[in-house]
């Protein structure tokens, strides 16, 4: 008996460890290596821009991550309540979600530099930013949407509401908890996106990703990589702040 | 007839970047131009099946993309299948926690992955490329098993164990007779989300290790070089073939 609680113990012990021994290769140490890289030299270009420079960067990094979030999952909440309503489009909609969800996105970069060329650049980055979150929102989005009874669909159909009536009230407001949480994540994901703002943007879009990209790439600066680093988890962390709040809030007021 | 224009629009937005993708990979020149090419000419696809360093590319990427998924699943598989087998609330947390490099901004990510390469003398090796790469598609792999593994049924297990079996072979039973779909289906979308990584793949690597992403973009920055988008069509055709199969069970309501 006590054989079998010492072999138990191991195999928990075993089973736990190695995910957290990924989660500090991969999150802790390049986390704590971020800091330090960002300590070894205070004064580098990254906090040496001085806050209010700092400010205006991280202002319209976090508003062009968050408007392409914003457009693409409303552009997924629409293609997915669609979909469930029109099956033939559902197929070609899922197709072209698994296929961009694994494109190589410097393509699609390229492809919306050439597609984007007299376009505002700040348009052009913020319509490249959302279509290449699609993938995203979208997956999540569909996966809420599919879940939705289709006996309860037909129940409103048959009472006479029409299909945008049963989106409105039915669909929505049941997969809004999965939506709002792919507008946060997508957000933290765009933050991350230099290529778009230096290709499809012609370089005139200076978000932190790009800042960050040309402090580590061209100018070879790892101590202001880092600390601009550093500014952009300051950035998700506020983002991800206001976004509970407004989801407890949400949910306290009952809408839920 | 209004949902008919709806239907045309989205499938339009979705479509247009891959139709300027296809259409550049036909262009006869190295201009950066949609359409404006007449006719379409094959040069950038033979090309592609002629450049040595292409096919290099290709290699490195599907090599390194097959080890680290495959690393992956050796490290979750067991903690996902002790987890569900045995209830075990404090592994499946683990792994949740161990897919939280997603909520990272990649770029941060790769900034601390090149700090963490180059303090192991790994930087542009084949080496460190897989373990960074890792970090891509461990999360992808244990998000996708917890969520399998949620909705299945322990029978097989308690079943196999009824009957004498110990409990690794137990569970090497129910994993291969049940989830064996499901963990090809984890394994082949961490393989192809490793292949199509872009930004930890450009900080950990330079010149040594030539993957689709470096070799992308030195063929649309540096070089002017359309072969890039000949690859790429060949890569959404081939997806798109994959996924063609992956749709086409429709399970619930059509």
């Amino acid at each position: 008996m006590a054989e079998r609680q010492i072999t138990r113990s191991i195999a928990t012990a075993l089973a736990v460890s190695a995910p957290v021994l990924v989660t500090a290769m991969y999150l802790v140490v390049p986390l704590v290596l971020v800091v330090r890289g960002a300590l070894t030299d205070p004064r580098a270009s990254g906090f040496g821009r001085g806050i209010s420079s700092l400010l205006v960067l991280a202002g319209r990094s976090a508003s062009l991550a968050l408007g392409a979030a914003l457009l693409s999952s409303l552009f997924c909440t629409i293609a997915s309540i669609t979909a469930r309503f029109a099956p033939g489009f559902r197929k070609f909609y899922r197709l072209s979600l698994l296929v961009l969800l694994f494109t190589n996105p410097i393509f699609l970069v390229f492809g919306f530099t050439v597609l984007f060329t007299r376009l505002n650049p700040n348009a052009a980055v913020l319509l490249a930013s959302a279509y290449i979150l699609t993938p995203f929102c979208g997956l999540i989005i569909q996966g809420a949407i599919d879940t939705f009874p289709q006996d309860q669909i037909s129940s409103a159909r048959a009472l006479g509401d029409s299909p945008l009536g049963v989106a409105v009230r039915q669909i929505l407001p049941a997969a809004r908890g999965p939506i709002l949480v792919t507008l946060l994540l997508s957000t933290v994901y765009g933050l991350g996106f230099f290529l778009v703002p230096s290709f499809v943007g012609l370089g005139r879009v200076t978000v932190l990703a790009t800042a960050i990209n040309r402090a580590a790439n061209s100018v070879g600066d790892l101590a202001a990589a880092s600390q601009l680093s550093l500014v952009a988890l300051a950035v998700q962390l506020t983002l991800m702040l206001i976004w509970t709040v407004g989801f407890l809030y949400v949910k306290g007021t009952g809408a839920d | 007839m209004r949902y008919s224009v709806l239907i045309l629009l989205l499938a339009g937005c979705l479509a247009a970047p891959l139709i300027a993708i296809a259409s550049l990979s036909v262009s006869p020149t190295t201009a950066m131009d949609v359409f404006t090419h007449w006719p379409p000419s094959t040069r950038w696809w033979r090309a592609l099946f002629s450049d040595a360093e292409w096919i290099r590319a290709v290699t490195t990427s599907m090599y390194t993309g097959c080890i680290s998924s495959a690393l992956a699943l050796f490290i979750v598989v067991p903690c996902a299948a002790f987890w569900r087998l045995t209830g075990n609330r404090t592994a499946g947390v683990a792994l949740l926690v161990s897919a939280l490099s997603f909520a990272v901004p990649p770029i941060v990510l790769a900034v601390g992955l090149y700090h963490f390469v180059m303090r192991l003398r790994l930087f542009d090796t084949l080496t460190g490329l897989i373990l960074c790469h890792m970090a891509v598609t461990t999360p992808v792999v244990a998000l996708s098993l917890l969520a399998e593994f949620r909705r299945s049924s322990t029978e097989l297990y308690r079943v196999s164990r009824s009957l004498g079996a110990s409990p690794v072979r137990a569970a090497t039973t129910w994993l291969v007779a049940a989830h064996s779909a499901s963990l090809i289906a984890a394994a082949s979308a961490a393989v192809l989300l490793a292949m199509s990584e872009v930004t930890i793949a450009v900080y950990v690597t330079d010149t040594n290790v030539l993957t689709i992403s470096r070799k992308a973009l030195s063929g649309v920055t540096r070089d002017i070089d359309p072969t890039g988008f000949a690859a790429m069509a060949l890569w959404i055709m081939v997806i798109g073939c994959l996924a063609t199969r992956a749709v086409s069970p429709e399970r619930r309501h059509g």
